[in-house]
C-alpha cells in the first residue's frame, strides 16, 4: 500500500512541489495566482503563499494545480 | 486527440484575465506575451465557449486549431481536391480493371476462335471487368474440360490491361495408314542430295543423277540375288532441280495494301475544311466511305459518318536497273512461296531481260534443293514372274 501511495504522490502528487529550471519556475498544487508582474508574482497553496521575485516573468502554463513561470528567477520566499 | 485551439487575447491588465480563465477550471495550456496587452494562448477546444462568455472588456480572437478540429478544418478547406482525388483514384482503379484486349497466340485461325469464343463466355472480353486469380484457373479449368479433343494446355496471362491466352493443341495421334508395298522414286529428274530411308533399300548414291520414276529407296529386299521379302519403302529424297521463271515488272508500279485496321470517324466539313471528331491517331493512308447524317440546305456545313480503311500505298517509277532487282525479287519470293520449310533455293541466274511495252521481262534460272519424293506400287506378281524369268535364264 505505501508503493502504491509513492505511485499515487508520483503521478498526481497533493503536496506542494517547486521545481526550479534555468529560465523556468515549476509549482504543482498551487490554489491561487495572487499577484502576477514582469518582476514579482504570488503563488497561494494551502499552507501559505510563495512569493518569486526576478526579471521577466511571465506566465507560461496554467493547468489545475499546475503552473509554469517564465523569466529569470532571483528570489523564492516561501511564507 | 483532444482539440486545442490558439487564441489571441488583447486587452488590458491581460493577468486578470488569464487569472480569471484560470479561477473558472480553464486550462491554459500554453502562455506567450506578444507585448504588455497582448497574449497567445492555447486551450481546450471545448472551453471556448466559457471564455467567450468571461471576455467582457477582453477582444478574444481564434488564430488557428489542431487535433482532430485541425484536420477536419483542412480536409473542408480542400473537399473539392480531396473529392477530385478520390474520382480520379475510382476511375484509375475502373481503368486498370478494365480489360481493353484479348489476343490468342495460336498459327491456327480455327482455334483462335474457339478460344475467343469460349472465353467472350466467361467475360473475358473487351470492356469488361478483370477477372481474379481463382476465376481465371476455373476458367482454365472448364474450358480443357469441355474441349479435350482439342485442347492440350492454356495459359491465360494478365499483361496489364489485356489478356494474352496461350495454347497448345492436341494432336491426335494419328492412326498408322496400313502401307501398301512400295518403292521411294523419284518425281522428277534431279541430282541426289539427300535420303532419308526409314524403311526399304537405298538402290542411288548421294550427287548421281536420277530421272523421272528412278526407284531410290526400293521396297524389294534381296539377299543374295534372291528376293527375301517386299516391303514398303519409307523415307524421303531430296534432290538439286531445276527451273527456268519468267516475271514481268513494270517500270511504273503502283501498289495498294490493306493493313486490316478499320475505323469509324465522325467529321464536320465547312466548306473546303474537315476537321475529325475524336480521331487522336489517324491513317496516314486509307480508304473512305462518306455516309452524311446531318447538313444544312443553306449553308456549306455537313456532319459526316467516315468509314475508313488504312492502306499502305506504294507508288513508284523504276529505272531499268531497280526494275531487275525487283523482278528478281518477285521471281525468287513466287519460287519461295512454292517451297516447303525443308526446301530452299541453291543459286539464281539472270538469263534473259527484255523490254516489253512499260515493263521488263526477266528469264531467272533456279537450282532448287526439294523434296523428290513419289512413290511406286510394287506388284508382287510381276515381280515374281521378274524373278522366276531371271531364274530361268
Amino acid at each position: 500500500m505505501e508503493l502504491l501511495g509513492k505511485i499515487r504522490q508520483c503521478l498526481l502528487p497533493e503536496n506542494l512541489e517547486v521545481h526550479l529550471y534555468p529560465e523556468y519556475l515549476h509549482i504543482v498544487s498551487f490554489t491561487s495566482i495572487g499577484e502576477i508582474s514582469t518582476e514579482k508574482m504570488i503563488v497561494r497553496h494551502q499552507n501559505g503563499m510563495i512569493q518569486i521575485k526576478g526579471k521577466n516573468l511571465s506566465l507560461a502554463k496554467l493547468l489545475g494545480d499546475e503552473v509554469l513561470i517564465k523569466g529569470s528567477v532571483e528570489q523564492i520566499e516561501f511564507r | 486527440m483532444k482539440n486545442i485551439i490558439k487564441i489571441k487575447v488583447t486587452g488590458k491588465n491581460i493577468e486578470r484575465f488569464l487569472r480569471r480563465l484560470h479561477n473558472h477550471k480553464i486550462d491554459l495550456l500554453e502562455i506567450k506575451y506578444r507585448n504588455y496587452n497582448e497574449v497567445i494562448v492555447k486551450i481546450y477546444a471545448k472551453d471556448y465557449e466559457q471564455v467567450e462568455k468571461l471576455k467582457t472588456i477582453y477582444d478574444v480572437q481564434i488564430l488557428n486549431s489542431y487535433g482532430w478540429l485541425k484536420i477536419k478544418q483542412q480536409f473542408f478547406s480542400y473537399k473539392l481536391f480531396f473529392f477530385s482525388l478520390a474520382v480520379g483514384a475510382c476511375i484509375l482503379l475502373l481503368l486498370t480493371n478494365v480489360i481493353t484486349g484479348v489476343e490468342v497466340i495460336h498459327s491456327d485461325k480455327d482455334i483462335r476462335t474457339l478460344l475467343l469464343e469460349e472465353v467472350e463466355e466467361y467475360g473475358i472480353k473487351k470492356f469488361h471487368l478483370k477477372k481474379s486469380y481463382d476465376q481465371i484457373e476455373q476458367i482454365k479449368k472448364d474450358i480443357l474440360e469441355n474441349h479435350k479433343k482439342e485442347l492440350e494446355w492454356i495459359e491465360i496471362i494478365n499483361i496489364g490491361t489485356k489478356y494474352q491466352i496461350k495454347v497448345e493443341e492436341r494432336k491426335q495421334n494419328q492412326k498408322k495408314e496400313t502401307l501398301e508395298k512400295r518403292n521411294i522414286v523419284a518425281k522428277k529428274p534431279a541430282i541426289l542430295k539427300k535420303i532419308e530411308a526409314k524403311n526399304g533399300v537405298i538402290t542411288k548414291e548421294i550427287n548421281h543423277y536420277v530421272g523421272k520414276g528412278d526407284p531410290v529407296i526400293s521396297g524389294e529386299i534381296y539377299l543374295n540375288e534372291e528376293l527375301k521379302d517386299i516391303t514398303s519403302a519409307d523415307g524421303k529424297i531430296y534432290g538439286e532441280v531445276w527451273y527456268k521463271s519468267s516475271v514481268e515488272f513494270p517500270y511504273l508500279y503502283y501498289e495498294e495494301n490493306y493493313t486490316g485496321k478499320k475505323k469509324t470517324v465522325y467529321q464536320i466539313r465547312f466548306l473546303n475544311w474537315q476537321f475529325d471528331l475524336f480521331n487522336f491517331h489517324p491513317f496516314k493512308q486509307s480508304k473512305k466511305k462518306d455516309k452524311i447524317l446531318l447538313q444544312h440546305s443553306f449553308l456549306p456545313f455537313q456532319l459526316v459518318k467516315e468509314e475508313q480503311e488504312e492502306v499502305v500505298v506504294k507508288d513508284k517509277i523504276y529505272t531499268i536497273e531497280e526494275a531487275i532487282t525487283e523482278a528478281r525479287k518477285l521471281a525468287v519470293k513466287k519460287m519461295e512461296e512454292q517451297l516447303d520449310k525443308n526446301e530452299y533455293i541453291i543459286s539464281t541466274k539472270d538469263l534473259k531481260v527484255s523490254t516489253k511495252e512499260s515493263k521488263i521481262r526477266l528469264d531467272v534460272f533456279f537450282t532448287v534443293y526439294e523434296d523428290i519424293t513419289a512413290y511406286q506400287k510394287i506388284d508382287e506378281e510381276e515381280v515374281k514372274k521378274r524373278l522366276e524369268e531371271t531364274k530361268k535364264e
